[in-house]
């Protein structure tokens, strides 16, 4: 009677520890197919401090005022001095980026798709001139958004979405 | 002799294969919670609503609507409008109730007690969702409140 009891709890034991085992075996296989199948996202952010650099930057760079974009400023910004210069002024002053680690592209996008720039440039930085996939070669992207109000030389503005995707 | 033995071993036989069947059976059962439990939990972190996105986007539509002037986005000239982006603030019947110093606040304001619900939504729409200032996976509603009655704005309720 004794032994019988013995040889059900072995059992028991057995089937418990085969079921633990069996439960992580599972887990972790579930595990290993999400992080195969599941690429990493890029992921929107509105209303991030990126947009706060910006918003910052003193003198004739100074193109984001609230939610308007100075023609003249943009300009000056993107054809005068180097992109590492803009880097360190976009990336740097309140956020968790680093201008030697991290890269950032800048574009606008409308409800008739890309609006220049300036005539002529799409982008402006890392990937100039291809924003489908600005942070090729990097981990992962942070794309942060804000509507704004982009003026045109040659006529009225547009509210359109700005886009600042920084790559790490 | 030989009969009771053989006829011990198969109830042996068939009693393992029953215990065999439950244990299958309990696994089986064990596994499916397991998958419902884990479909769940990532269910609703997956899709839980971001409060601080939703926030944002509300920040910046109404900073949107109070910053915009109509001098911004349209050329008036004499009684024609020319609002190259958006064709709905074109239309004469439209055009005659703005101002240049109007924001589009004012504007959606004015033509509620104009009674243009629809030019509303056609603005509004050209604005914030042809251009993809409202993500695709976002509603949005704008409300409209006068004194004790609160009005919908956007989207536009068929009366």
């Amino acid at each position: 009677m004794k032994n019988s009891r013995r040889v059900k709890a072995q059992i028991a034991s057995l089937d418990i520890i085969i079921s633990v085992i069996a439960i992580m075996i599972l887990i972790g296989v579930i595990a290993i197919i999400i992080s195969i199948t599941i690429k990493p996202e890029a992921k929107a952010i509105y209303g991030g401090e990126v947009f706060r650099n910006i918003e910052n930057i003193d003198g004739p760079n100074n193109f984001l005022d609230g939610y308007r974009i100075n023609q003249t400023a943009l300009t000056h910004f993107v054809t005068v001095g180097t992109y590492d210069s803009k880097k360190s002024l976009v990336l740097e002053p309140s956020t968790q980026f680093s201008s030697t680690r991290n890269n950032f592209t800048m574009f606008f996008l409308g409800k008739n798709g890309v609006v220049d720039i300036t005539p002529g440039m799409s982008s402006y930085g890392h990937s100039a001139g291809s924003y489908s996939n600005p942070c090729n070669g990097h981990k992962q992207s942070f794309v942060y958004i804000r509507p704004v109000l982009k003026g045109q030389e040659t006529r009225k503005g547009e509210i359109l979405n700005m886009y600042v995707v920084v790559c790490e | 002799m030989k009969k009771i033995g053989n006829f011990l071993s198969f109830s042996a036989t068939d009693a393992k294969k029953k215990r065999g069947y439950f244990y299958t059976l309990d696994a089986i059962i064990a596994v499916i919670i397991l998958v419902i439990g884990i479909m769940i939990i990532t269910g609703f972190y997956f899709y839980a609503p971001d409060k601080e996105k939703s926030d944002a986007i509300t920040t910046d539509v109404t900073s949107i609507l109070s910053d915009v002037y109509i001098s911004d986005i349209c050329e008036e000239t004499g009684s024609t409008c020319t609002c190259h982006y958006y064709p709905s603030l074109e239309n004469p019947d439209v055009c005659r109730f703005l101002d240049p110093n109007y924001n589009l606040m004012d504007v959606m304001g004015l033509l509620y007690f104009k009674n243009r619900r629809n030019d509303i939504n056609n603005t509004l729409t050209e604005i914030f969702v042809a251009s993809g200032i409202k993500p695709a996976n976002y509603d949005m509603q704008i409300l409209l409140t006068d004194g004790p009655d609160t009005h919908q704005l956007f989207p536009l309720i068929e009366q």
